[in-house]
């Protein structure tokens, strides 16, 4: 069996991924891009130490990942719905433009 | 661990009265015919609203007047995800009182700026945001935690860019998202370690997990500074408080009056949670981390209000401020075995950190919501929020104008008002835990702030109006509807109660908090 | 460790290599005579109307999002399925609150014209 550590690795590596392209991308698609990255990297977290820990009965990992699969798309909406409206107003989705805001 | 059934839904009766609100708004709003559906005003949504927010409003005080006092009996653990206990209580009465008012006085400001078909939806929302708060404050697992503060992000920013023709609503709707989204995925990673390495999601089991394998403190570091990304974003701590202000600054004022004080209880009732209960054990790790943020975060949040013009924008960053103070509440808390160490009895400590915070943040509740209110009254008036908007405000509407100069001076700490209660307890809890870096920060900043909050009630009080070019005019009288008029009264009535020393209050909050101290292993 | 999971290596391996090698034959060894006829985009046969960048209405996404939600809500239903002959009363009674609510959710889309297309 391959060991728990590649799992955490190949998790680490997506969250840091997706949490640079949240951070220093200037477009709001790509950050949404970036945050369901991340969250998937937990989801293999969460597998991961589901089916290495000590009791694979307890389905708890499992079923936080499916709650965390449901938000992701929650979000992805909501997120998707917030960026049209913006687009509807200002016609732009980069981050540096939106600057009606500041101070 | 008791079983799963009809029962346990007694516990979270509340939370469920509020999800048959929405749903029932969302029906009822369907239900019409297309000509009477163009022209919903959307009052009949708000009475609804406002009914079963009063309605569980009193099942949280029933379940709080349940526990009886002195409280001995452990958590009432329902259903496995949830503790209803003092604390959880003290919290939701906290929070549906908070979102009661806002539905009062902002109500009527909500309908007549929805877009055109969208006025049930604000309210059903507005239901299921207060119903993820309630769940939220009480969740004792990690799914039910993590579930109950992402349903509470995501209708918050549906509610904060809620104005969708408003470019200013939806920028701060789309700022507040993106935020929001980054940092709970960082707690989410977090929780997982905290998962990885104890194998249970129940709060309790962590804790009891991590005290048993000293091993396992080299996660609790990590695993900490991840939970505080997302809990700092919602709690608007430094690092992590840049949406604030543009999302405070841009959202509809009710929707910024609620952001910045019950969703901002419910992120600090959490972080408590999570840190005493399933963290206890590893207080040397996050204490640092919490009093280091709260210094920078009153620091920065006072610097960037002394620059703003615009009151909702200094109310906003002066809403960060006021986290680092409540968060010395938090650094300062006087844990069981802390207590069992050093041989204090904890029921008889006057200050024990975590009191002092929930006094805070009841206080700060009203005063908050009452300053946005003023806030939302001027903008209707003058569709400003400009500090000129405010000038000759005493003339104008002496009853307005007092009742702001009560919630400014409550937010400086005037003694005699309810600010003033909780940073006495705030700070005293500092001083003697031996925290004075910490109370010295913080008085000096308490010194800051006085100096912007002073402005606005300069301007009120002695400056004579002006149009928009700055000439002087003829103060003109300002209207107001009766229910903010009724909510103003409510909060002033309040914030003086409060700073009035009440015991019973002190009581209540000295027992929610114990019982939290106590509560670990 | 990783050696029961050499034998995917190796068929990666010779996955990579044998469209790589397949395509550089044909580069080396055919004939290139290009004209604008064989050198158009090949459509199934059919001749190609305008460009491929074509911008997608924000319908599209809408009706998308839509879907993904309703997509994503079902999977809720597997671990109800899986532990079916376990199911209490309550259980029964949970899920069946949980599809109302979804159908609600599709009653008020429909309701709102969320799904017209405009």
């Amino acid at each position: 069996m391959v060991p728990i550590t590649w799992y955490l690795i190949l998790a680490a590596f997506l969250f840091s991924c997706g949490l640079y392209a949240a951070l220093a991308r200037r477009n709001a698609i790509a950050v949404l891009i970036g945050v369901e990255l991340m969250l998937n990297a937990v989801n293999i977290n969460l597998i991961a130490f589901w089916r290495y820990g000590e009791n694979v009965e307890n389905l708890a990992g499992q079923m936080f990942s499916i709650f965390v699969i449901a938000i992701a798309a929650a979000e992805a909406a909501v997120g998707l719905a917030l960026i049209i409206s913006v687009y509807r107003n200002r016609k732009t989705v980069n981050l540096d433009e939106l600057d009606v805001l500041q101070g | 661990m008791s079983e799963i059934g009809i029962g346990s839904l007694g516990s979270i009766l509340p939370e469920i009265i509020l999800i048959v609100g929405g749903l029932l708004i969302l029906l009822l709003d369907m239900i019409q015919n297309s000509t009477t559906y163009q022209r919903e005003s959307g009052r009949g949504f708000m009475a609804v609203a406002v009914l079963f927010l009063v309605v569980s409003l009193v099942g949280a005080l029933l379940q709080m007047l349940s526990f009886g006092s002195p409280t001995s009996q452990g958590p009432h653990v329902a259903a496995y995800l949830v503790d209803i206990d003092p604390f959880t209580s003290f919290m939701k009465m906290t929070i549906y009182i908070g979102m009661t008012l806002v539905a009062i006085a902002g109500g009527s400001y909500m309908n007549r700026y929805s877009p055109r078909m969208g006025r049930g939806e604000f309210w059903s929302l507005f239901l299921f945001t207060s119903m993820a708060m309630g769940m939220v404050v009480s969740a004792n697992n990690l799914i039910l935690l993590f579930l109950s503060f992402e349903f509470l992000s995501i209708s918050s920013y549906i509610l904060a860019g809620y104005l969708r023709n408003n470019v200013r609503s939806s920028e701060a709707g789309l700022k507040y998202f993106l935020y929001g989204s980054v940092a709970s995925s960082v707690m989410l990673y977090g929780m997982s370690l905290l998962y990885g390495v104890s194998g249970s999601l129940n709060l309790t089991e962590i804790a009891q997990a991590m005290a048993a394998n000293t091993d396992f403190s080299i996660v609790a570091l990590p695993a900490v500074l991840m939970l505080m990304v997302g809990l700092g974003f919602k709690m608007t701590l430094a690092p992590f408080f840049q949406w604030a202000p543009d999302t405070y600054d841009g959202a509809p004022t009710p929707v910024t009056a609620y952001l910045s004080t019950a969703s901002k209880a419910a992120g600090f009732a959490v972080t408590a949670r999570l840190l005493l209960i399933g963290l206890g054990a590893f207080s040397v790790e996050w204490v640092p981390v919490l009093s280091g943020l709260a210094i920078l975060t009153m620091t920065v949040g006072n610097l960037m209000a002394l620059r703003q013009n615009s009151v909702k924008r200094m109310l906003a960053y002066s809403s960060v401020a006021q986290a680092g103070y409540m968060l010395m509440g938090l650094v300062s808390v006087v844990s069981a075995s802390q207590a069992e160490l050093s041989q204090i009895d904890l029921a008889s400590l006057g200050m024990n950190g975590l009191n002092g915070l929930l006094i805070y943040l009841f206080a700060y509740l009203f005063t908050n919501i009452g300053a946005f209110m003023v806030v939302m009254a001027i903008e209707e008036d003058s569709g400003s929020h400009d500090i000129s908007a405010y000038r000759g405000l005493m003339q104008r509407s002496p009853g307005l104008a007092l009742a702001m100069l009560i919630f400014l001076l409550s937010l400086t700490g005037i003694p005699l008002t309810g600010g003033f209660m909780g940073k006495f307890y705030v700070f005293g809890a500092a001083v003697q835990h031996q925290y004075f870096f910490l109370a010295a920060a913080g008085f000096i900043n308490a010194g800051i702030a006085a100096g912007y909050y002073l402005r606005v009630v300069a301007a009120m009080l002695y400056e004579p109006a002006v149009d928009a070019n700055g000439a002087e005019i003829a103060p003109k009288p300002l209207n107001m509807g009766m229910a903010l008029q009724l909510t103003l009264a409510i909060c002033v009535l309040v914030t003086l109660w409060i700073g009035i020393y009440p015991p019973n209050f002190i009581d209540l909050a000295n027992d929610a908090s114990r019982h939290l101290l106590a509560l670990r292993f | 460790m990783l050696q029961g999971y050499a034998f995917v290596l190796i068929l990666s391996g010779i996955a990579f290599i044998l469209p790589v090698a397949a395509t550089f034959m044909g580069y080396l060894l055919g004939p290139r005579k290009p004209d604008a006829i064989k050198g158009d985009t090949y459509e199934s046969g059919v001749e190609t109307i305008g460009d491929a960048w074509v911008q997608f209405r924000a319908q599209y996404y809408l009706i998308g999002l839509i879907f993904l939600i309703f997509d994503v809500e079902v999977i809720f239903l597997f671990p109800i399925a899986l532990a079916y002959r376990n199911l209490s009363l309550f259980g029964v009674a949970a899920t069946i609150t949980f599809v109302l609510i979804l159908i609600l959710g599709l009653l008020l889309e429909w309701r709102k014209g969320s799904l017209e297309w405009q």
